[in-house]
């Protein structure tokens, strides 16, 4: 199946999301949900192209031969930037910081690392944090504040592990 | 599992129920029944319901922590009050908490624990009393009208008056029943005995019906789409959430034959043996009618493995829904009916191609599949005379308590919004003055008073940015502050966002922030973020509730001009 994405042709398996062709042609998009090892879920939304001139979430849209995929317009990048920026606006200034409190580095999170390079800043996350925290598993730790209901790892949880826990 | 695989559609929770007997309603119903009168978080009984059921306790406290009716804690009664555009529009300023004062009861939504006297009151949106509002639900029984907390009280006596119901087209395709006393299950018979599911199909296909829940897909083609495939399902969609409509729980509680004489017709023309009626549980009057309804269709023929003796084998069950909003939408729906969480979920798939349990599933709203015996007796040519094409046919529209005459209409599509607003509903009652109308519901929009001069059709009304919706007509006098309305609409999008994606998760919330927050001041425009809200929610959201939210917002800052200058960004 071929289709372009920035007019460039790249070719993906029938069957393919176009997160995967987009990524084939070696353009990188924020996929805060997204995760190769479980299946795709369309959440937060921020994978954002325009394929066959429709604005949609790359991971649950499927790839279809001679598609135009568009990345890389100044509406699509705002628009991710923005949708990125949401996401944080409900989350406390802590969930930017490093785990040892610094703001730059391998120590950040993933979702810190995109916002980084969306040009998101710190003060972004504003959010009161105030839901709480569950312990009570010995090495699965749940900080509320942190979540932004991407569903990795319920997905994880039940498709991975089998575990159905969460 | 196969990530490359984007028909097919990977639920591991879904599929391990799929392996458990696929409990769907079932475990949903005995969730129900372990709510009622517990005033514990679902924490406190879900798990042991799923483990029941030979499922993990993420299959109980999902859809227990999710539904709004399974959320609230229940004390031994249990008070619904309606806090909706039609209740909002009757009394600005008063709802849930002025009755939980009145009574001294615990507030469901909001408070983990029932108080002492065992009296729970839940803030819901729309009841379906619209043109008698405000209204409430002491249980079962609905209560209404200004005299309402005294009612709850008992110092008045209990007043809810049937759905007022009128037709204006002089033929109606939907109310004859309601109105006249004409008998349903006139055609069905016949069908089953000597007509093809083509013909049925190609009848419906003439007569240019389209989806009047809201989304205005063309019946005919949905039903296609599902290419009768063996297991097809037809479900029939009364969960008539929109606030200000109440014309499916008219048909439903009216003439539940015709819609299931609809049912039947949907099935036989799409080769299903099975059809589902999903009624709403702020309906409970429709509920019981509909399921007496049902044994009265098998016990006279109409239903069953051998319908009027012939080959055609069709069962019909009667689910019960949980409350929250986007239940309603069509993957949310079917979710629901599978046990899981009524959220909604991206397409493709299609509920056409994999929907119930994967089978091919057609999902038909109440007011849709009341139209079917009609066209099949008159022909879908007849049917295609009517209304405005190509937007064909009639459609019901409800009026709210606001107006002089509040009440259910059956208008040919292309009535003049004024001419039902002043004609049928007299204007508004006693002589107060229409600030804004609210049409189709939350995902709707708004019309400025002289903005009204324009046909009751789906195209017509988008061009003036707002949409026919399922035709609830709320009227908003000016009493209510327009800060306040639009306040009042984004509290419905943040209380009903179902959750599943992050633009409208946290988009309506943030909305409500910026709208209620100390800096939103009347005449002065918001600042740039709530525009880029708007913008992401509606670009970027999983379904037609986030995308729709800030049309409808918008709608209602052009529709107060002035009085809202900035807001419509």
């Amino acid at each position: 199946m071929i289709l372009t994405v920035n007019g460039v042709p790249v070719d993906v398996p029938p069957g393919a999301w176009l997160l995967t062709a987009v990524r084939a042609a070696g353009t990188e998009l924020p996929a805060l949900c997204h995760d190769d090892r479980v299946g795709p879920n369309g959440s937060c939304r921020t994978c954002l192209v325009r394929a066959g001139g429709r604005i949609t979430a790359a991971c649950v849209t499927p790839a279809a031969d001679g598609i135009e995929v568009e990345t890389d317009t100044g509406d699509l990048r705002a628009l991710r930037r923005d949708a990125v920026e949401l996401i944080v606006s409900a989350l406390p200034p802590r969930a930017l910081e490093g785990a040892d409190g610094e703001t730059g580095g391998e120590a950040l999170s993933e979702l810190a690392r995109t916002c980084a390079s969306l040009g998101i800043p710190p003060e972004a996350a504003r959010g009161s944090g105030d839901r709480g925290r569950d312990d009570s598993h010995p090495y699965v730790h749940l900080d509320r504040d942190l979540c932004i209901a991407c569903g990795r790892c319920v997905r994880m949880c039940s498709e991975v592990q089998g575990a159905f826990a969460l | 599992m196969d990530t490359a695989r984007p028909t097919g559609r990977f639920d591991a929770l879904r599929a391990l129920a799929d392996r458990h007997g696929r409990p769907g309603a079932r475990l949903t119903e005995s969730l129900s029944r372990a709510r009622a009168q517990t005033p514990g978080a679902p924490a406190a009984w879900a798990p042991e319901i799923a483990r029941r059921w030979g499922l993990p306790a993420a299959a109980g406290l999902g859809p227990a922590s999710y539904y709004a009716d399974l959320a609230a804690p229940h004390g031994r009664r249990h008070i619904r009050v309606c806090s909706a555009a039609a209740c909002f529009a009757a009394e600005p300023g008063r709802g849930a908490a002025d009755v939980e004062r009145a009574l001294g009861a615990g507030r469901a939504d909001r408070e983990a624990h029932a108080p002492a006297d065992g009296t729970t009151v839940q803030s819901v949106r729309c009841l379906g009393h619209c043109y008698a509002a405000p209204a409430a639900l002491d249980g079962d029984a609905p209560r209404t009208g200004p005299a309402l907390i005294g009612q709850l009280t008992g110092r008045e006596p209990p007043r809810a008056p049937q759905i007022p119901a009128f037709d204006s087209t002089g033929d109606p395709v939907l109310l004859g029943g309601v109105l006249a006393g004409e008998p349903a299950w006139a055609v069905w018979p016949e069908v089953v005995r000597s007509r093809t599911p083509e013909e049925v199909h190609a009848q419906v296909a003439a007569s240019g019906l389209r989806g009047r829940g809201g989304a205005g897909f063309p019946v005919a083609a949905k039903w296609a789409a599902a290419g009768r495939g063996p297991g097809t399902v037809v479900i029939a969609n009364g969960d008539e959430g929109d606030p200000g409509s109440y014309a499916d729980r008219l048909l439903m509680e009216a003439d539940p034959d015709r819609v299931l004489e609809g049912l039947a017709l949907a099935c036989f023309a799409c080769g299903a043996d099975r059809g589902v009626v999903l009624v709403r549980s702020e309906y409970p009057r429709a509920l019981a009618v509909l399921e007496e309804a049902v044994a009265r269709a098998y016990s006279d023929g109409h239903l069953g493995a051998s319908v009027h003796g012939g080959a055609t084998a069709l069962d019909v069950e009667v689910v019960r829904g949980h409350g929250s909003y986007v239940a309603g939408e069509e993957t949310a729906l079917i979710a629901g009916l599978e046990g899981g969480r009524g959220t909604a979920r991206p397409r493709p798939p299609c509920p056409t191609q994999h929907g119930l349990w994967d089978a091919p599933t057609v999902v038909n709203n109440v007011e849709t599949l009341a139209a079917l015996p009609w066209i099949v007796r008159r022909g879908g040519d007849a049917y295609a005379r009517r209304g405005a094409r190509p937007e064909t046919g009639t459609k019901l529209v409800c009026l709210s308590e606001r107006f002089a005459r509040p009440g259910c209409y059956e208008v040919e599509l292309g009535t003049p919004v004024d001419r039902i607003v002043t004609g049928l509903g007299g204007g508004l009652r006693d002589g107060a003055e229409l600030a804004v109308l609210q049409i189709g519901g939350p995902l709707g929009g708004f019309l400025a008073p002289d903005a009204l001069d324009v046909p009751l059709t789906e195209r017509a009304l988008s061009g003036r940015g707002a949409a026919l919706g399922h035709a609830g007509l709320v009227a908003f006098d000016r009493r209510p502050e327009p800060l306040e309305v639009l306040r009042h609409v984004w509290e419905f999008a943040a209380a009903e966002s179902c959750g599943a994606c992050s633009p409208c998760r946290v988009g309506s919330r943030r909305g409500l922030e910026l709208v209620a927050g100390g800096g939103a001041v009347p005449g002065r425009a918001p600042g740039p973020e709530y525009g880029r809200v708007l913008t992401v929610m509606s670009e970027a959201s999983l379904c037609a509730f986030g995308k729709r939210v800030p049309a409808a917002v918008r709608s209602l800052a052009r529709a107060y001009g002035d009085r809202l200058t900035g807001w419509e960004r």
